[in-house]
């Protein structure tokens, strides 16, 4: 039982898979709805946009974190502005505020005269977290859950229809604005811990793998969270006996879930046709 | 479709797959001797000099190994764990490895760090664009340096200083050897510098002249008397994002202007960008030159000596 249990006696690769287990959870529950609601590319996006608050927030020596929170918060609010009462598709609101103000973040770069500084600040690596990253990613993830459960309801409802939701009284906007706050939320702290393909890809692929194999909500996120963490495991042995980046082992690990459950579906499909 | 038993057969599935890939077993990494110190270095031209000066009294770890770039790198647990383990972590400085406070730290390392640049005069980054720099006044304020010490040998020379004091406070036992390994390398680096200056003195003047693909030769330039035209990425970082087509137009421009003979590409990143501007300019690209790595063993940059004198025979055959 050695090969199972050598993985995890460096201290370094426990702090990673905590982290990891972490950030799985947060985002697989949320990208149930990214899914749902068509957002693919928030995760991206949103790591690109917060570009701007860091390069401000490092030229006036202010705290990168927030400085990186509250560019995200805004392009999180700003979507949902623009796509509100469906003015625009939340994809084309997410294509246009990532895109200017990522500009808007290489343009602010330009002036300081290097991009050597942002890079690591923008884009973390698992393998770097430390135990007080652990603590901050603890009190996300518990943020995320609480809210989604105890807004379960009235997020299934207004994903799925908006237009009734609305017709009952409930608040679309609102909520909207919450679940883009939450996003907001998860990815900047996702991409300072973990970098930008693995925010991304926890933030999708579980959710997309889960929604191949069920339809009822509940079922998708438990499934989407057990992808998640299979997938966290899966790329912890993976790196640790190839020798390879943990990142990258467990954004593979999603493809290779969300292959199989694509496989299942069509050979099921296939045999009940 | 039934979601139990398909997702039954993909859990089952997922954790064959992430079974077969654990049972592989890990490579086998040589037992370090019992009585060598463990050294990490950041990078392998930094680890070439360690390991010349360290001998056989040291088990040697390099992070950014050869025709790697430091400037994005992404570590492999073997990578955290030798950190972990080390006695003793030599790091260029500079910011050259700005990921190396958080790997240190989730490491848990309790190895002493030696700042190899330390005590050198440093060049501010892109301080060679008088002009540029005037006109936009307080652009370094934050104090940007150029981290690529080691394209001057003298510097190189006090390197092997601080890593010979490093290595021999970390280990006393040895620290004759280690004074007797650093003096017959400081010997030999005495005798490239000679070799670099007698070869750029026989290019004239006029044509000590470089454009290259990232900003690395400041202070190559400043010890051995050449003039940077420019760079394609514009900046001392193989990250700096891609150059405006009017960057490039300024930068054929200047290259026209001063004559410039050729242009040289690197090993560590594309040469896409100086294709590009030789195309522009009707240039020759010159051969890819040793910046930020070590070449391939076998190689013409294998070790930092061979590099440096590839570097300078390829720049002054083109330039002649």
């Amino acid at each position: 039982m050695h090969w199972l249990i050598d993985p995890l006696r460096d201290p370094f690769m426990q702090t990673a898979l905590a982290a990891a287990t972490l950030m799985g959870l947060a985002s697989a529950t949320l990208g149930v709805y990214v899914v749902l609601r068509r957002m693919a590319f928030i995760g991206d996006a949103l790591s690109h946009t917060i570009l701007p608050g860091v390069v401000i927030a490092y030229l006036n020596h202010w705290n990168l974190t927030v400085g990186a929170l509250v560019a995200g918060l805004l392009t999180a609010l700003g979507i949902g502005w623009f796509s509100r009462r469906q003015t625009l598709r939340e994809d084309t609101a997410i294509g246009i505020l990532f895109t200017g103000m990522f500009a808007l973040g290489l343009l602010l770069i330009s002036t300081t005269g290097s991009f050597r500084d942002f890079t690591h600040i923008l884009f973390g690596s698992i393998l770097g977290v430390t135990r007080s990253d652990l603590g901050l990613m603890a009190a996300v993830t518990g943020l995320v859950l609480a809210v989604l459960w105890l807004f379960d309801k009235e997020l299934e409802l207004t994903s799925f229809d908006p237009t009734h939701a609305e017709a009952i009284g409930l608040r679309a906007d609102w909520l909207r604005y919450g679940l883009l706050g939450l996003l907001a939320l998860t990815v900047v702290i996702g991409v300072q811990v973990a970098g930008v393909v693995l925010t991304s890809a926890l933030l999708i692929t579980p959710a997309a793998t889960a929604s191949l194999l069920t339809n009822r909500l509940p079922r998708m996120m438990a499934l989407s969270a057990a992808v998640a963490l299979l997938s966290a495991v899966a790329g912890l042995y993976t790196s640790y006996y190839f020798d390879v980046s943990l990142g990258a082992s467990i954004v593979l690990a999603c493809t290779l879930c969300f292959g199989a459950a694509w496989a299942a579906r069509s050979l099921s499909g296939r045999r009940g046709g | 479709m039934r979601p139990s038993l398909l997702t039954g057969r993909l859990t089952a599935a997922a954790l064959a797959v992430s079974l077969m890939l654990a049972a592989c077993q890990p490579a086998a990494s040589p037992a370090p001797a019992a009585d060598t110190l463990n050294v990490v270095a950041t990078f392998s031209i930094l680890g070439d000099l360690v390991q010349n000066v360290g001998g056989e009294h040291i088990t040697l770890t390099v992070l950014v190994g050869p025709d790697g770039d430091a400037h994005s790198y992404e570590p492999a647990p073997s990578d955290l764990r030798a950190l972990a383990e080390a006695d003793l972590i030599f790091e260029n400085g500079v910011e050259f490895e700005s990921w190396l406070d958080d790997l240190y730290t989730a490491s848990e390392s309790k190895a002493q760090r030696v700042v190899t640049s330390t005590g050198l005069e440093l060049l501010e980054a892109g301080a060679h664009e008088d002009d540029h720099a005037a006109e936009d006044g307080d652009e370094h304020a934050h104090g940007e340096h150029d981290p690529h010490i080691w394209q001057s040998v003298p510097n190189v020379i006090a390197v092997v200083a601080q890593i010979q004091a490093g290595l021999a406070a970390a280990d006393p036992a040895h620290a004759a050897d280690y004074q007797a390994n650093a003096a017959a390398y400081q010997q030999e680096l005495e005798s490239l510098h000679a070799y670099i200056q007698a070869q750029v003195a026989s290019l004239p003047a006029e044509r000590r002249k470089l454009v290259t693909n990232h900003d690395t030769f400041g202070y190559f330039a400043r010890d051995y008397g050449f003039t940077i035209v420019g760079a394609a990425l514009g900046a001392v970082t193989t990250e700096g994002g891609e150059p405006s087509a009017a960057d490039i137009a300024k930068l054929a421009e200047a290259i026209r202007a001063e004559g410039v003979p050729a242009i040289f590409a690197e090993n560590v990143e594309s040469s896409r960008l100086i294709e590009r501007l030789a195309a522009e300019t009707d240039l020759r690209v010159g051969p890819p030159l040793y910046t930020d790595a070590l070449g391939q063993p076998g190689t013409a940059g294998a070790t930092y000596l061979n590099l440096m004198r590839y570097n300078v025979d390829a720049i002054v055959a083109a330039l002649r």
